[in-house]
């Protein structure tokens, strides 16, 4: 099930709002919320629900029995193992076909959400073996905390000693629920209005070889992905926020960034926390030696790439963006201090649409051909009538999708709270209304694309 | 202590044993194309589609004919019409990656088409079915395409005696 499907919005999420408001004890609550998760899940396709379980079940016991171990081996041992039955898992079914290199094809379909919670689920082990985090002695809290709805899917990976507090008592405020639908609308909006919008034009120039018809088939990825995934994960925060939880944004606005550096401070946070506080701080983070650090970055940005998917376009991306980030460290930093901001601007959003032409082509060469058409070499010429019809009739919901892609709607945010709302609220209410209708036909007309990160 | 060994082990048994039902692959069918086209088709009305040859196939579908055993290709008569159904009997199972990432991309190439201008349509290529089993293959955009799969997956079991 999807969060901008029409049964979502108008039956799974009404109903279990209003159950799991109507039920008394926390307790009862979580169990609603758990079979509103397990329901959630397997909607699709039931038969990986058993896998969901099975995680919980192991991800359960495994923390109780290696929290239980006083020899400092056998507990590391024991957790090593938890971790390892996970990487099992997620290998198993992700990278199996790509390991085998095509001498043999395996039949396996990819478990929806499976590297979102197999990465909640290893995050909760090593929270309890740090001692960040207690065993956790109640299975309903640990199964919702991997399977909770608002986040099984496509994340955002929220660590397990962040979530914690909130799965034993939790209080859904008047403030928690008015940001909350507001965030989940805004999410709606950014996904129906924008994201699938480009995801059209990004379609219709697929084949397209001019220059400018390149420019702009990267360019609508490079948005269509962006507002695709906060998009999302504004739905997941928001309706999250509507059950009484608290979850960290997982995007802030990336392509204001100055750097690369600065661009992955800001998009997919949660993934990049998680990368950080699991595998960069336990290699020794930079507290090491500069070759030690260089192997620290290499690996994880080679883990980045590969947890985005078994292929080698993921892995040049990763490792594009670990060498570009010790280019900044050693060489870039100083030259990029002292040039103009629009400058660092460009250089930033330059790479990253490069990064990005690795992660949506199909192959290697693929993506170097879309390079080189973008730089004028095998292209048939600079601008094509298709190009030049997509440029005329798409120019509003670019500029529109770039205006957005700034800081500009929490200045319109601000503009709203401190106007409308105190002087107007009915006219604000009026426009998120009418935004809503707005997405809701865009669905009901069937013009509604599938989120691009549920493909990870 | 030994409890949760004793889970451990038992929940790792489980993980390994439904991740191996995945690999127990179908036998390839011994069931003639001919039956299994026939099977597969008998409910639909096939004055309304054509059965395209050899050129159609490769323009079309993108795919060398010649490279399998034997392929059938119906198209519907009406342009402005996506339904259209593709059987394939493989010479190997390693073709039906690729026979898959074919049927994908026509998916993906009609809904271009469609999407703009016949949502019906296009709403038909959305629930398009390509499944492979062993050494047969099929692909349907069908409004019907949930049953002319299921009729495909029994006559893959072969003729009853």
């Amino acid at each position: 099930m999807s969060f901008s499907s029409l049964i979502f919005i108008f039956a799974f999420l009404p109903l279990t709002l209003l159950l799991y408001h109507l039920l008394p004890t926390s307790q009862i609550k979580n169990m609603v919320l758990l079979f509103a998760s397990f329901l959630f899940y397997a909607w699709d396709d039931p038969k990986f629900l058993i896998l969901l379980i099975l995680s919980v079940l192991w991800n359960y016991v495994s923390a109780l029995s290696f929290n239980q171990e006083t020899d400092t081996k056998k507990r590391k041992r024991s957790f090593v193992f938890g971790v390892v039955v996970n990487i099992l898992i997620l290998g198993f079914f992700k990278y199996t076909n790509f390991f085998l290199g095509g001498l043999v094809h395996l039949k396996l379909s990819l478990p929806i959400g499976l590297s979102f919670f197999t990465f909640s689920a290893i995050s909760y082990l090593a929270d309890v073996y740090m001692g960040k985090s207690k065993a956790q002695k109640n299975l309903l809290s640990v199964a919702l905390y991997i399977s909770f709805f608002g986040k099984v899917n496509m994340g955002p990976i929220v660590q397990y000693h962040d979530m914690e507090e909130f799965l034993a008592k939790r209080e859904v405020t008047g403030e928690k629920w008015n940001t909350g639908i507001v965030l989940f609308l805004k999410g709606l909006f950014k996904k129906v209005l924008i994201a699938d919008r480009l995801a059209v034009m990004f379609g219709a120039l697929a084949a397209d070889t001019s220059v400018v018809g390149t420019w702009l088939y990267a360019i609508s990825y490079m948005l269509q992905l962006y507002f695709d995934f906060s998009g999302y994960s504004d739905m997941a925060i928001g309706l999250s926020r509507l059950f009484g939880f608290d979850f960290a944004p997982n995007f802030d606005h990336p392509y204001i960034a100055r750097n690369i550096q600065d661009f992955w401070r800001r998009w997919h946070i949660s993934l990049s926390r998680w990368f950080r506080d699991y595998i960069y701080i336990p290699l020794g983070g930079n507290r090491v030696s500069q070759t030690m650090y260089i192997r620290n970055i290499m690996i994880v940005w080679l883990c980045t790439g590969l947890w985005h998917g078994a292929n080698w376009t993921f892995i040049v991306w990763g490792l594009y963006y670990g060498l570009l980030l010790l280019l900044e460290k050693y060489f870039l930093r100083d030259i990029l201090s002292h040039v103009p901001t629009a400058v660092q601007h460009i250089y930033t959003l330059l790479l990253v649409l490069i990064g990005w032409v690795f992660f949506m082509s199909p192959n290697i060469g693929a993506a170097f051909g879309v390079i080189g058409r973008m730089f004028f070499i095998g292209t048939n010429g600079l601008i094509s009538s298709s190009a030049w019809f997509y440029l005329k009739s798409n120019i509003l919901l670019l500029i529109v999708a770039c205006v957005f892609s700034t800081t500009f709607y929490k200045y319109l945010w601000r503009m709203d709270v401190v106007f409308l709302h105190k002087q107007a609220p009915l006219a604000a209410t009026i426009v998120y209304v009418l935004l809503f209708v707005i997405s809701i036909t865009y669905i009901i007309s069937s013009t509604y694309q599938s989120f691009l990160y549920f493909a990870f | 202590m030994k409890k949760f060994k004793i889970v451990q082990i038992v929940l790792f048994v489980l993980i390994c044993l439904f991740m191996g039902s995945f690999l127990i692959t179908p036998t390839d069918s011994k069931a003639s194309f001919n039956y299994v086209t026939k099977t597969t088709l008998k409910s639909e009305n096939m004055d309304q589609y054509t059965e395209q040859n050899n050129q159609n196939i490769k323009r079309f579908l993108s795919i060398d004919p010649t490279a399998y055993k034997n392929v059938s290709y119906y198209k519907n008569v009406d342009d402005m019409k996506a339904s259209e159904i593709v059987l394939v009997q493989f010479k190997s199972d390693d073709q039906a990656a690729a026979f898959e990432e074919a049927m994908n991309q026509r998916v993906s190439d009609q809904l271009n088409i469609y999407d703009a201008y016949l949502p019906k349509e296009a709403d038909l290529c959305r629930d398009a079915i390509v499944y492979t089993q062993a050494n047969y293959g099929i692909y349907v955009t069908n409004k019907k395409a949930d049953a002319i799969v299921d009729r495909f997956k029994t006559s893959l079991k072969g003729e009853s005696k």
